[in-house]
């Protein structure tokens, strides 16, 4: 038999926004089988297909970057894979790159978000650039207790762009397995500070690049 | 769908995936459309999502070119509370859209301990209780489902409630709305047609009266277009019903997270506690090719990995055998696991358990219902306890070590000796592991004991018994704990008051409608779930209604009492469960209608015979 692993490279928007990661491998799961793929299973016991995602993303986050590799039993085309798997996958959750994956995909280094923060009035802005530089002290949840710590050398880049009732925040922040950042604590740092807070409204949360060790994209082709 | 204004709030909710709609087959319509329908399931979605039910009749409804059937769920505490701090009306799941833009809102009633879920909801639709309060400018409310075999409790909620099995009758009704609707007709006019079709009863059409202690003195129609008695309906031929093969496939997961083959609709058996087992007859099977070619087609369209056979007692199916060589022709390649509820653990199933592989291994369950011989004979659970002890050893043989045992407490006729014997039986179903020669070294049982109270059912023969009290189940309780030693042997126990109010409102009449608004309004909804469950809240609904939990539990109700649902013809005659009654204080059992046909009157019945009848 012959075993293809295919590198997808897929968008989780809109209503998709709302599954969890879990909910996103037993839809792959599904739409597989959907589409007439067989996934290859694990040994074992409890055989079950492996997916292997670059980076998880939180419920609630979207995303146009996400990454997966699958095997499948047998050899397909990946423009065959990306059509059919489009085919029976929801409008806000479709697969826009499809390669033959090479390496096991690597553990991702960066990702980079974009914060779309809504805000009530223009002050907001100079105390959110306030706020975001130097040190950025979060409360972080353990397992055992709220430790605080500084986030700031966690983030790579950080920019700011001032909008109509909303400031655009990109930054790259560390995601490799060790030192994770997840993007929600730089609002959270936004709302921790008590001038601000009353000028916020809501944030969403965009990813938009995940960025390999040596600092090149993480897609289907590298 | 979900309104836009809900987006920024729905990451503040437990499992916002239930919220969303939009899943793989879900029926998206063009607007507008003749026959908006909501599907309402007074649950949680996980639950809802589980019911076969639903997806059937989503499906017979978006069947029709001018209907459109949406689905909502009950949304759990948290995101009702936040529906109404934010203003915004429940909507259905595909359009996003309020269910009061609807034509009809449809509920269906699984469980009495929902039914306060109908007012929440209907509270989060903002549309008013009782119908006699809607008018031409609200939705049609319908009910349908399992509890309807009693409306009486939620009938004065509805315009219509409709009784028996949807598949053939509910574009029946939305034939005639549509028709209706095209022509201007008025609610008013609308309900006397509705009451003329068979199986819709139109609550408001119908009037009882009581005498000074409660009895119901008569119940009759109001107006000549309502039939004396409503007949439920039911589908003839399950090869040619309805199957939904291209199923909506949740999101996140459900409790029944797979493919339901519905393998046949009945039973035989005649447990005379089971409702179930009276309320689905006739026994009506499905060809196994039949069921073959859904499974494929379901699959196919789903892409679910699991299958489960369904039915009320698997191992009565006739074609077993062949169902299981058609499906394991094409599972175990595909990666499809099987998986068979409630198996009897005979020859046959271990049999194919050896062979597959794919089928899973889960513990064996078994429902002895009562703990000595006497008191199975007498509620006629045609089960001994050699049959227990035999499939116990073919379990152990088979690698599984956890049974579990399913029991009632305050069965009629149940003395205090009957008790200890559950105790009984479940250590011999221990000793029965110890005794095996070739057991496995260092590996122990475990022998699960779990103990419902015996709620009375409307169209069963026990229909007329009245339960024990809440002092006598509770002490029943801690007789069988205290009588329990094996540590081998866990015991898990009902809560005994949800059992009372279950039979309460099992056995109501009309006038608890009242009680379900008090009690909604005094907080209680998503009953079921024990940790919303409040027992003294009840009690304060019921006495400002005027009315007792007595009156309703735990009566012996004389024959010729007139029951709240003696207007319903189910099929089985009301004479047939007064004799069974009898049988039952003989202790006389009834085989099971597949070995001799007993004249339960039911029509259209394979196994019926003329001597039988």
């Amino acid at each position: 038999m012959e075993n293809t692993t295919l590198r997808l490279q897929y968008t989780k928007t809109g209503n998709m926004k709302f599954i969890s990661h879990l909910d996103v491998n037993r839809l792959f799961l599904r739409a597989l089988r959907r589409a007439g793929f067989k996934p290859r299973y694990s040994e074992g016991f409890h055989p079950h297909p492996k997916f292997s995602f670059a980076l998880p993303l939180s419920l609630g986050h979207e995303s146009i970057c996400e990454l997966v590799d699958i095997t499948l039993e047998s050899a397909v085309f990946p423009r065959e894979m990306m059509d059919r798997m489009n085919a029976v996958l929801p409008k806000d959750f479709q697969i826009h790159a499809c390669d033959y994956a090479g390496d096991p995909l690597k553990h991702a280094k960066y990702a980079q978000y974009a914060l779309t923060v809504r805000v009530k009035d223009d002050a907001a802005f100079s105390l959110m650039q306030k706020t975001l530089s130097g040190k950025i002290i979060v409360e972080k949840k353990t397992k055992s207790k709220v430790e605080k710590t500084d986030i700031s050398p966690l983030i790579a880049s950080l920019e700011m762009k001032q909008g109509e009732k909303q400031v655009l925040i990109r930054a790259k922040l560390s995601a490799s397995p060790s030192s994770y950042l997840n993007p929600n604590y730089l609002y959270e740092a936004l709302r921790a500070n008590p001038d601000l807070a009353p000028r916020l409204e809501e944030c969403t949360i965009m990813r938009e690049a995940i960025y390999h060790k040596n600092g090149l994209l993480l897609s289907p082709m590298g | 769908m979900y309104p836009k204004k809900l987006e920024p709030f729905l990451t503040s909710v437990e499992k916002p995936g239930r919220y969303i709609g939009g899943e793989c087959n879900q029926v998206e319509k063009t607007l507008p459309i003749d026959v908006r329908f909501a599907f309402c399931f007074p649950d949680t979605y996980e639950i809802g999502m589980s019911n076969l039910g639903l997806k059937i009749l989503y499906d017979v409804l978006n069947e029709q070119e001018n209907v459109w059937c949406e689905r909502c769920f009950a949304p759990w505490p948290d995101m009702g509370k936040l529906l109404k701090e934010q203003q915004i009306p429940l909507y259905a799941l595909e359009s996003g859209d309020p269910l009061i833009a609807f034509d009809f809102v449809g509920f269906t009633m699984q469980y009495e301990l929902s039914y306060t879920n109908v007012l929440y909801m209907l509270d989060l639709v903002g549309i008013p209780y009782y119908a006699k309060d809607r008018d031409d400018r609200h939705p049609l409310l319908i009910a349908g489902g399992p509890c309807t075999y009693n409306p009486e409790p939620f009938a004065p909620f509805f315009d219509i409630v409709f009784i028996g099995e949807g598949e053939e009758a509910l574009p029946r009704l939305t034939a005639l709305y549509a028709k209706c609707k095209k022509q201007g007709i008025k609610k008013e006019e609308f309900l006397q047609k509705t009451v003329q079709l068979e199986g819709f009863y139109v609550p408001s059409l119908y009037e009882a009266a009581y005498d000074a202690e409660g009895h119901i003195t008569s119940f009759s129609p109001t107006c000549p277009e309502a039939p004396k008695t409503v007949k439920r309906q039911i589908v003839e031929d399950l090869n040619t019903a309805y199957y939904p093969t291209k199923q909506p496939v949740p999101f996140i997961e459900t409790v029944h997270d797979r493919v339901v083959l519905e393998v046949y609709r009945g039973c035989g058996a005649g447990c005379r506690f089971c409702q179930a087992g009276f309320m689905f007859r006739p026994i009506r099977e499905r060809d196994h090719g039949v069921l073959n070619t859904l499974a494929q087609e379901t699959i196919r369209n789903t892409g679910y990995d699991e299958i489960s056979l369904c039915s009320l007692s698997i191992s009565d199916y006739s074609q077993l055998p062949n169902l299981a060589d058609d499906l394991l022709s094409w599972t175990e390649q595909d990666q499809i696991s099987l998986s068979l509820p409630s198996l009897r653990l005979d020859s046959f199933s271990r049999h194919l358990s050896d062979r597959v592989s794919s089928l899973r291994k889960s513990g064996l369950t078994f429902a002895p219902e009562a703990g000595t011989q006497a008191l199975r004979d007498r509620i006629n659970k045609g089960v001994t306890e050699e049959d227990l002890l035999n499939a116990a050893m073919v379990a152990f043989d088979d690698n599984r070590f956890s049974i579990k045992l399913y029991f009632m407490l305050g069965l009629p006729t149940e003395t205090m000796d009957d008790i200890p014997g559950i105790a009984e039986l479940a250590g011999k179903v221990v000793d029965v592991y110890y005794q095996r020669p070739n057991r496995v070294k260092g590996k122990s049982v475990t022998v699960t004991v779990s103990v419902a109270c015996f709620v009375p059912k409307p169209f069963t023969p026990f229909q007329w018994e009245g339960q024990d009290s809440l002092e006598e189940l509770e002490s029943k309780q801690k007789l069988l704990g205290s009588s329990i030693r094996s540590k081998k042997i866990s015991y898990k126990w009902h809560d005994a008051k949800i059992s009372r109010m279950e039979a309460v409102l099992a056995r109501g009449d009309r006038r608890l409608a009242q009680a379900l608004v008090n009690a909604y309004e005094a907080g209680q909804y998503f009953d079921g779930w024990d940790e919303h469950f409040s027992y003294s809240l009840w009690e304060n609904a019921m006495t400002d209604a005027g009315l007792y939990m007595d009156f309703y539990a735990c009566r012996d109700i004389p024959a010729d009492e007139i029951l709240p649902w003696d207007f319903i013809d189910m099929g089985v005659r009301r004479s047939y469960f007064e004799r069974e009654y009898q049988r039952a204080k003989n202790g006389q059992l009834t085989p099971n209608c597949r070995v001799k046909c007993s004249g339960c009157g039911i029509q259209g019945c394979p196994l019926s015979t003329k001597e039988g009848n």
